[in-house]
């Protein structure tokens, strides 16, 4: 808990300034984006590799990230909301988001920067909503399933005090809903934030057939640094992208989470250490008082049962609504089924062999990716897991390596795979890596944490070797936290392969053929019936293998290797 | 006092609910309930006998399927206003301070901030809790977290507070000054308070505080006993009124949940299919406890010396009842002589008797003969479980299996793998081991 510091009566200090001081600046920067979006969309702008043009760069990829979380956040909790409310909107939504969850976030892209340069011919505000709905796609999927869940688990006693308390919809959303699920969401939010910087380093620049596109930007620079070869300027990117991962980690994550503690329903016993941005605020008269008085008078208004008024009519409707939706979705999903079915009909036999040849490519990438970082992060995993104190230095370090966005490792990797002549069709196995192995590190050593120390004692005290440890009593105790490690793992090496297998670096193309090439390239030459193609058969693979690998094992995890002795 | 209205009043109430396999079970039937004002009601019975549903009711969280339920008077449509409730479990919510969790049932009321305030403060100086109010839950002892329930329930101002097992999580001490703080509470007089209905599974609780004491039973007669308690406050659990008191709702209890020699017949014919959900450990190791005290117990003694309530205790001794260990004669337990077997055999001794005890029950002998008239060698737990639904619909199917494979499995008479979730009969005789 950090320190509750009543607010002074009097006085002004410096956190009054420091707020006033965001007020100014948050107003100031949202003219800037709005000059930036509205200015036109020819000539491109040449993107400047000085290091004077980077924190304009910066400020525009990092509007871009608020802006996709905001829409992210809110739309996540409507409908995370709704499907946890509603056993229709559940049947649809929930294996929505799986499929979701699966397409690649870049194979939204070529539809999304066609459809609004269309609607916006002149300006960059097309490309600019565009490449925020693509972070979006990229961010939206685990925060809307976190919330539904975590309303989905709510314990049965707080739902009989809350409705026995004459409280309705609105309320318990906001007194019992939101706040039992804001740790999830905060985490998730983190998660969420760190998969936008890794899109970002795509949407802000590419090719469609003729037309190429480029939106100023940490990520546009980062690419154009890359396909000029210029060492410094990626050196320079890398470094200020490290920046804001440790000043975003410091200034909101970190206090967030350590607020958030307080919904916690279980409390660890680990040692209280101080917050100080949030003691920091926490100081701020204005700010806290403010909160507190709006809460205080808006808070009656706001809860005023609603079982008083007449329930039945608006009922009606919502379930009206409710059938409205789901027809439209399922009128919706016949015609593109239809339309999906007329643009494979143009494709030719050897197009779709060699789309199915390139899947199994990266299909095998994919197991490559998988055993190649088990066999690194599971040791190193187990091996951390059992040192906490050891965790707690390296905690900040790896969060920053593991939200460090992989496409922009790609070109320092690149230097070293040409010095060594090793193959793109090798390399592109590790650049997948770079975008798979932190899931698995993370969750082993959560699930190392997690043994309990009486089975290590017992295992000792048989008399059994440190390897058979590891063997008889690790492996099965974290097995739950190792396979759902893999699962994720394979998720992001599915993603990072579009941009993995294809690589450009100093002016050169290199390819390795596989589905995730496939798609970059389709998508560059502007064949949409083959782009759409590719996307569906790599959903239809990923599906396919989570439905059927995956949940072999999950359920494995669930019921075997479950621990609730 | 009698010529009031009564405080809450249910007529001929009908409720069941479902289980996840989608059989319902009835919970009550044709039931009536009448909490006069002045009242302290205790509603005692075994689980499952409807007190926590009848709480509900009363709040007006569930509905009830046939039946009115009045409040004041007046029938109940929505939430029962005069009614607030006291959680089993604490459900305080552990982000909000003491002086939030109080003020949160006054919100949707629509009080402004000044009585909000007020209602608070009275409140947590009701329950004796200042000094807390900027304590978040976590900070405070099962006790404390108890008073800040309470509180919240009275700063309702309510004319009625039910209380589903308000001490049942508490320590034995914490428990017995709570239940002394309530009782001060209600005899200050100082609220609106008019009734309490607390749900309980301790009979001794239930004499010390209730002045009316209503035993609770499955349909069609749910409600097996009403006794008047006129006990004046402060009451002495060790005087003899007292005792003699306790002592008759244990018969009625015990009655209930064993079933009396009259209607025995009845009783054993759906005893022979349900099992009680009892591990078989636990009824070998009843035996081994009537060997200490030379064979023989007062059931009313039994819950104290196994740590147990009194209900669990009675479905331990129904349990061993019914594959013979033990006699209950007249409020007696008494070991048999295949009792003494057990207690004084070894594993493979024990084995043996439970393997040939549990092949001359009805329901075993049914499972048996299914197993083995079946092409299969084993049957899938879900199968068994349609099975003994299409046989008996009533009971709950899932905690009759699961009792089952438990006790077989001891007898060595079933196999069951939990991976595979398939049941099968053992090839071989028990003794191998």
């Amino acid at each position: 808990m950090w320190k509750r510091i009543n607010p002074k009566k009097t006085g002004f200090a410096a956190p009054d300034v420091l707020a006033f001081a965001f007020l100014v600046g948050g107003f100031a920067a949202m003219i800037t984006v709005a000059r930036y979006w509205s200015s036109p969309l020819q000539p491109p702008e040449p993107i400047d590799l000085s290091f004077s043009s980077l924190p304009y760069a910066v400020f525009l990829s990092l509007s871009r990230i608020v802006f996709a979380y905001i829409v992210c956040l809110f739309s996540s909790i409507a409908i995370g909301y709704w499907a946890a409310h509603s056993k229709l909107a559940e049947k649809i939504i929930v294996p929505l988001i799986d499929i979701g969850q699966s397409v690649p976030a870049l194979g939204y892209l070529p539809g999304l920067v066609l459809f609004f340069l269309s609607i916006f011919p002149d300006s960059r505000i097309g490309l600019e909503i565009a490449a925020i709905l693509t972070l979006y796609t990229g961010m939206a999927w685990n925060l809307m399933l976190s919330f539904y869940s975590s309303i989905k688990t709510i314990p049965r006693e707080y739902l009989d005090t809350i409705k026995a308390y004459g409280y309705g919809r609105l309320g318990i959303f906001f007194r019992l809903e939101l706040p039992y699920s804001m740790n999830d969401v905060i985490w998730n939010s983190m998660l969420s934030v760190a998969g936008g910087w890794f899109f970002l380093t795509v949407c802000e620049s590419y090719t469609f057939g003729d037309k190429s596109f480029s939106l100023l930007g940490l990520g546009s620079y980062m690419s154009v640094a890359a396909e000029k070869g210029d060492v410094q300027a990626i050196l320079a990117g890398g470094i200020t992208m490290i920046l804001i991962l440790v000043l975003t980690d410091f200034l909101i994550w970190k206090p967030l989470l350590r607020w958030a503690e307080r919904f916690r329903k279980v409390t660890t016993s680990e040692e209280d250490e101080d917050e100080p941005v949030l003691n920091f605020f926490a100081k701020s008269k204005r700010i806290t008082n403010f909160i507190r008085k709006m809460r205080r008078r808006y808070a009656v208004n706001f809860y005023v049962n609603q079982s008083r008024r007449k329930k039945t009519k608006t009922k009606i409707q919502w379930v009206y609504l409710g059938y409205f939706v789901f027809t439209a979705f399922v009128l919706l999903s016949f015609f593109s089924v239809y339309v999906g079915f007329q643009m494979f009909l143009h494709i030719s036999l050897d197009r779709w062999i060699e789309l199915l040849i390139g899947a199994a490519f990266t299909l095998m990438r994919v197991f490559f990716v998988l055993i190649l970082s088990g066999l690194i992060m599971v040791p190193l995993g187990l091996y951390l897991g059992t040192k906490p104190k050891l965790i707690k230095r390296l905690q900040p370090v790896i969060q920053v390596l593991a939200a460090f966005p992989a496409p922009m490792l790609f070109p320092p990797l690149m230097v070293l795979f040409l010095w060594f002549s090793i193959p793109i069709e090798i390399g592109s196995v590790i650049f997948m890596m770079t975008g798979a192995q932190w899931y698995l590190l993370f969750n082993v050593i959560a699930g190392a944490a997690s043994v309990p120390e009486k089975y290590v004692d017992y295992a000792r005290g048989i008399g059994m070797s440190n390897w058979e440890i590891v063997r008889r009593v690790f492996l099965p105790a974290a097995f739950p936290q190792i396979v759902t490690g893999f699962i994720t793992a394979a998720g992001g090496a599915w993603n990072t392969s579009i941009v993995a297998e294809i690589v450009v670096f100093r002016k050169q193309e290199y390819i390795a053929k596989g589905l995730g090439s496939h798609i970059a390239i389709v998508a560059n030459n502007g064949l949409y019936s083959e782009l759409v193609a590719a996307i569906a058969v790599m959903v239809f693979v990923v599906v396919m293998l989570n439905r059927t690998l995956w949940a072999y094992f999950f359920d494995l995890a669930e019921t075997k290797y479950r621990m609730d002795t | 006092m009698s010529e009031q209205k009564p405080l809450v009043e249910m007529k001929s109430v009908k409720m069941s609910y479902r289980l996840s396999s989608g059989t319902s079970v009835s919970v009550l039937e044709d039931f009536n309930l009448t909490l006069h004002p002045g009242e302290i009601v205790a509603l005692l019975g075994a689980s499952g006998a409807g007190k926590s549903t009848t709480l509900k009711l009363m709040s007006g969280l569930l509905r009830s399927e046939a039946g009115e339920i009045y409040s004041n008077g007046q029938k109940l449509e929505g939430l029962n206003r005069e009614l607030s409730i006291v959680f089993q479990e604490s459900s305080l919510f552990p982000w909000l301070t003491v002086a939030e969790n109080i003020e949160f049932g006054l919100f949707p009321q629509g009080y402004s901030l000044r009585t909000r305030r007020q209602r608070v403060s009275e409140a947590i100086d009701l329950v004796g809790l200042e000094g807390f109010e900027e304590a978040y839950p976590r900070e405070l002892s099962g006790g404390m977290k108890q008073r800040v329930a309470i509180a919240r329930a009275l700063a309702m101002n309510p004319k009625v507070l039910g209380m589903d097992e308000p001490f049942s999580a508490l320590d034995v001490l914490t428990a017995d000054t709570l239940r002394g703080e309530v009782l001060e509470i209600w005899q200050r007089k100082t609220s609106k308070l008019k009734g309490i209905l607390f749900i309980t599974h301790d009979i001794v609780e239930a004499v010390s505080m209730a002045n009316r004491i209503i035993v609770l039973g499955a349909p069609p007669k749910n409600v097996k006993a009403d006794i008047l308690n006129p006990l004046a406050f402060p009451r002495d659990e060790n005087s003899w009124q007292f005792n003699q008191l306790v002592r008759k709702i244990h018969s009625v209890l015990s009655d209930s949940i064993l079933g009396d020699d009259d209607n025995s017949n009845a009783q054993n014919q759906a005893a022979l299919w349900v099992l009680p959900p009892v591990p078989i450990a636990d009824v070998i190791g009843l035996t081994e406890l009537l060997v200490d005290y030379k064979g023989q117990l007062d059931i009313f003694e039994l819950p104290r010396l196994i740590e147990k309530d009194f209900s669990e205790a009675l479905t331990a001794v129904k349990a061993a009842e019914l594959i013979g260990f033990v006699d209950t004669p007249y409020q007696k337990v008494i070991l048999t002589r295949l009792g003494q077997g057990i207690a004084h055999g070894d594993v493979n001794q024990r084995k043996e008797a439970i393997n040939t005890q549990l092949k001359s029950l009805r329901i075993v002998k049914m499972v048996i003969e299914l197993l083995q008239n079946q092409e299969e060698v084993a049957l899938p737990y879900s199968k068994m479980i349609e099975w003994l639904q299409e046989k008996q619909p009533a009971v709950n199917a899932q905690s009759a299996l699961d009792t089952l494979i438990d006790w077989g499995r001891y007898g060595g008479l079933f196999r069951y793998n939990s991976d595979e979730e398939m049941l099968s009969l053992e090839e071989d005789h028990p003794t191998v081991l």
